[in-house]
């Protein structure tokens, strides 16, 4: 019975001029998204080679430097620039960077990628600075948010649908067809049910086909596997079942096709635009963001109370003799200035952690109420998918922030003691790789696909049971 | 004869039931939006303030010190919010709110809220001008798409023109009833939120922003007037109503989702811009070679004091009568200017293109022409933001000269040179001060003229139409 159907439904769409035009459009359109963000990622990918490179021959140039100055010697380039003084070197001439390089599919969404830094600098400043490291974009562009595959899948496909599913009932009715269709032994919900069916392979199908020549075409690397494409290419198809599962839900009301398009594209306004604004306004107003100005506040404060106490270095250095300098020197200024930053870090410990704590409430919060609305949950999964999730970022900081830690531990023996600063030592300072949290199976991914696939059938029943549709 | 017709369809939506549930819908959407504003301003602009003021307190609570230790410590500038920002929130969470000015270095803007408010605001903020731009004209089209196709589709076309009223006369009758609603339901919300903007902020500001508001209310009410008149000439072309509906809303969707996401991939395809590992890599190769990257940083400091000793006459710098410390710093301070001059406004310069380049494909959207100026008036767009950055500029050079001319002048031949606490008074607090809403609608003169072209042009299509139908 569905070949039947299908056979005379794909004649009948082969003769729609509007079906090919819309067709074409979203072939284009998926397409011109994964070029933008090929270009997104390659500028991402360009810029992490143009820091390693630069990173190499820093090296090398101080190397040199420090290779020339001979023992006993002091560096004739003026004091600040004196890559021989750990805390001159550690500070700005051998600074480090510590990179998240972009996941194998994040071509398809630019989530909070644009928001975030992939790369920081690391130096024996406070952490604050690391805070202050944002990739350059016009805030105009962040706002507005980019031309990816995630706003194509999540906001337009579904209106390429309910262009292709408003009327499957209604235009029936329009031609004069209906009774013919209510004159065979077939009901006419499990004929709407079939061609609906139809065109949901026929949809899938076609972008699946699109899907896997743009991302092969826009591949970069770490290139994605085919089980990668696959997971995604399964989140598409139960996205679009969705949509579909809820027109043909609309459709078995048996009313005209105007009353459809209106439920239909109402409904997705509802959904991919008030629920999620209206969801955010609820969550800001619930845990308003923590001030990052009391924060500027507080830190200098916190500064401020620690170089007035004068002895935090002594202290350190009391209880800690190995640390003395040499020849009973007395302790310097640069070391004074890293142990006082890294006082005031560690007492500012608690004052981030609720930053972090306000950003978890407002998640979970969230995630409670994302059943509310499947392009929430749409737009986790794809970014969890792309590796542009915020948690991905917030666990990159994490990493961050320790390496932060062992990058000054590394120089801290070094400033304290006073010690000339040596091409063995440079070697030595500790490098920065990413392990990666990104995991395309986590719970929360689950729980989402589930969202869907729980939204999507009782749909269905609904249309399939209910008798004063299709039925009277 | 147009009063009548007025009355006549006042009455025909007295007695539809969508216009009640629009109106309801409308009005919670508004009372979340208003709430989040009111709380939004009150926190950002107490935070902001206290910050200020914390801020200069901690650099007059300073003690005695070095000036130039005192320029390195410095002190943070705070963007202030302007009270239209509770209705208008712009691109304010992408923009950054605070500022640290220090010796030697310019710093960009801090402080996103974006940053730190979770993937769920990357849907859109709901505002009250969120609700006035993109919600309202929703509204009318749900209002006004049948407003002439259903006298077609009732045959009561040929009745109404059996009266004296022609075609013209119908139109405006009908756009003035669907006006006359429009207002009804949108100045009660103008006005509250007016009301609660007196309520929340002091009354100088709100003084001070008043012929800022009057503007908007009168580009509102020429706005939604375009909407009005945009539906009824999309109703009077369609033979079913439906196919009005849909024509309407696929321009909405296009104007509010489209154009912007399309001029983000043209905008930064036409003025890239640097990461921000490049642009601080420029910064630095412009300190160490020269902007001409044929005059290196010791290059400089020899020329200089080759000048200083020609210009006083002596033959070395210890004979100098002033202090080559001071004088240095300040001439390093001044070269370090024009790098920055350079590099940030340049980034300034490309900033705005974007926005040019931006505007000019808003010509295609007048809900992104109205955003626009939306936005420039509530002083929540990039022009502000760089006014402020600029003016914050001033002042950190301000506070480098300062103690710079004072090491300069008082510093000779004193080895630990400080000053008292009083010398830091000298800077007086940042206060900046706001571009005049002259300047601000010469930046939007783009999107002010497209508002009112599309007004005008569908004025005179409307006009053609009716000549049309009344030859039909």
């Amino acid at each position: 019975m569905f070949i039947f159907i299908a056979t005379y439904e794909w004649r009948a769409l082969k003769a729609n001029k509007m079906l090919w035009l819309s067709t074409f459009v979203t072939a284009f359109i998926i397409l011109f998204a994964l070029w933008d963000g090929y270009k997104r990622v390659s500028f991402q990918i360009k810029t992490i080679e143009t820091i390693e490179k630069q990173q190499k021959a820093d090296y090398e140039k101080y190397s040199q430097q420090i290779a020339s100055v001979k023992p006993g010697q002091h560096f004739d380039g003026g004091h600040h620039g004196d890559p021989t003084n750990p805390f001159y070197f550690g500070n700005k001439m051998g600074a480090k960077y510590a990179v998240l390089p972009p996941a194998p599919l994040s071509i398809i969404s630019t989530g909070q990628s644009d928001l975030f830094p992939y790369y920081y600098k690391m130096t024996l400043s406070k952490r604050q600075a690391l805070y202050h490291s944002e990739e350059i974009e016009n805030p105009h562009l962040l706002y507005k948010g980019s031309f990816d595959l995630s706003f194509v899948i999540i906001f337009l496909l579904p209106l390429v649908i309910i262009a292709f599913t408003y009327n499957i009932y209604a235009s029936e009715k329009q031609n004069g067809t209906l009774l013919l269709l209510m004159a065979q032994n077939t009901s006419v919900q499990k004929i709407t049910a079939y061609r609906l069916l139809f065109r949901y392979l026929i949809f899938c199908g076609f972008t699946t086909v699109v899907l896997f020549a743009g991302l092969s075409t826009f591949s970069l690397p770490p290139s994605a596997g085919f089980t990668e494409i696959a997971k995604v290419t399964g989140i598409i198809w139960l996205y679009a079942a969705f949509w579909f599962a809820f027109a043909f839900m609309i459709n078995s009301f048996k009313k005209h096709a105007g009353f459809n398009a209106t439920i239909l594209t109402g409904s997705w306004l509802l959904l991919v635009l008030i629920i999620p604004t209206i969801l955010a306004s609820v969550v800001n107003q619930l845990h308003p963001n923590l001030s990052r100005l009391d924060l500027i506040t507080k830190t200098r404060d916190i500064s401020d109370s620690i170089a007035a106490s004068k002895n935090v270095l002594n202290r350190f250095l009391e209880e800690h003799p190995e640390f003395k300098p040499a020849n009973s020197a007395q302790p310097d200024a640069n070391s004074n200035t890293l142990k006082n930053r890294l006082e005031v870090d560690m007492k500012k410990e608690q004052l981030l952690n609720e930053f972090a704590i306000n950003t978890q409430k407002k998640e979970a919060l969230v995630n409670r109420y994302r059943f509310f609305s499947p392009a929430i949950f749409m737009q986790q999964l794809l970014n969890n998918m792309a590796g542009t999730h915020e948690k991905r970022y917030i666990d990159f900081d994490n990493q961050v922030k320790k390496y932060h830690q062992a990058y000054r531990n590394y120089f801290e023996p070094l400033v304290y003691q006073q010690q000339k600063f040596t091409t063995k030592n440079a070697e030595k300072v500790p490098n920065f790789t990413y392990r990666e949290y990104y995991n395309s199976t986590s719970s929360g991914n689950t729980a989402n696909i589930l969202c869907l696939l729980i939204l999507i059938i009782p749909m269905i029943l609904f249309a399939l049971l209910h008798k004063i549709g299709f039925e009277d | 004869m147009i009063k009548n017709i007025i009355q006549k369809e006042l009455a025909e939506y007295r007695q539809s039931s969508h216009l009640k549930w629009i109106v309801v819908f409308i009005y919670s959407m508004f009372g979340i939006a208003l709430l989040t504003g009111i709380q939004y301003y009150k926190n950002t602009d107490t935070g902001s303030k206290a910050a200020q003021v914390a801020s200069y307190k901690q650099w007059l609570s300073q003690g005695k010190k070095n000036p130039h230790n005192a320029a390195h410590y410095g002190f943070y500038a705070y963007k202030p919010l302007s009270p239209l920002a509770l209705m208008d929130k712009g691109m304010e969470g992408y923009l950054g709110q605070a500022v640290y000015l220090e010796a030697h270095n310019q710093n960009e803007v801090k402080e996103r809220e974006a940053n730190d408010a979770g993937s769920i605001v990357r849907f859109g903020y709901l505002t009250v001008a969120f609700l006035f731009q993109f919600l309202l004209p929703l509204a009318i089209i749900l209002l006004g798409y049948n407003l002439f196709s259903k006298e077609n589709e009732y045959g009561t076309l040929p009745l109404l023109l059996s009266s004296y009223a022609s075609v013209w006369q119908l139109f405006k009758g009908k756009a003035a009833a669907l006006y006359r609603l429009v207002l009804y339901i949108f100045l009660p919300m103008f006005l509250v939120t007016w009301i609660s903007m007196l309520l929340t902020v002091d009354f100088s500001a709100w003084l001070n922003v008043l012929p800022h508001s009057i503007f908007l209310l009168t580009f509102y009410l020429l706005y939604l007037g375009l909407w009005v008149l945009l539906s009824l000439y999309i109703s009077s072309f369609a033979k079913q109503s439906s196919v009005a509906l849909v024509g309407l809303l696929t321009f909405w969707i296009f104007s509010i989702f489209f154009i912007s996401r399309i001029g983000s991939v043209v905008v930064k395809l036409v003025v890239p811009t640097p990461s921000s590992f490049q642009f601080s890599h420029n910064i630095r190769l412009d300190n160490e070679m020269g902007i001409d990257r044929k005059t290196p940083a010791s290059l400089r400091e020899i020329t200089f004091e080759d000048s200083l000793l020609n210009k006083y006459e002596v033959e070395s710098i210890s004979q100098l009568p002033l202090s080559i410390r001071g004088l240095n710093l300040q001439r390093s301070e001044e070269y370090g200017n024009l790098i920055f001059e350079k590099n940030y406004g340049g980034l300034e310069k490309d900033y705005l293109k974007q926005d040019a380049i931006m505007n000019l494909l808003n010509i295609l959207s007048p809900a992104q022409s109205m955003h626009s100026i939306s936005a420039g008036v509530s002083g929540t767009d990039i022009n502000k933001h760089i006014h402020f950055a600029d003016q914050a500029e001033l002042h950190r050079r301000l506070i480098a000269k300062t103690m710079n001319d004072d090491i300069t002048r008082n510093s000779l031949g004193i080895e630990n040179y400080e000053v008292s606490p009083e010398f830091w008074k000298k800077i007086a607090p940042f206060k900046y001060k706001d571009q005049s809403l002259l300047i601000v609608l010469q930046q939007q003169w783009i999107s002010i003229i497209a508002v009112i072209i599309w007004l005008f042009m569908l004025w005179l299509l409307l006009k053609k139409r009716a000549g049309q139908i009344t030859r039909l």
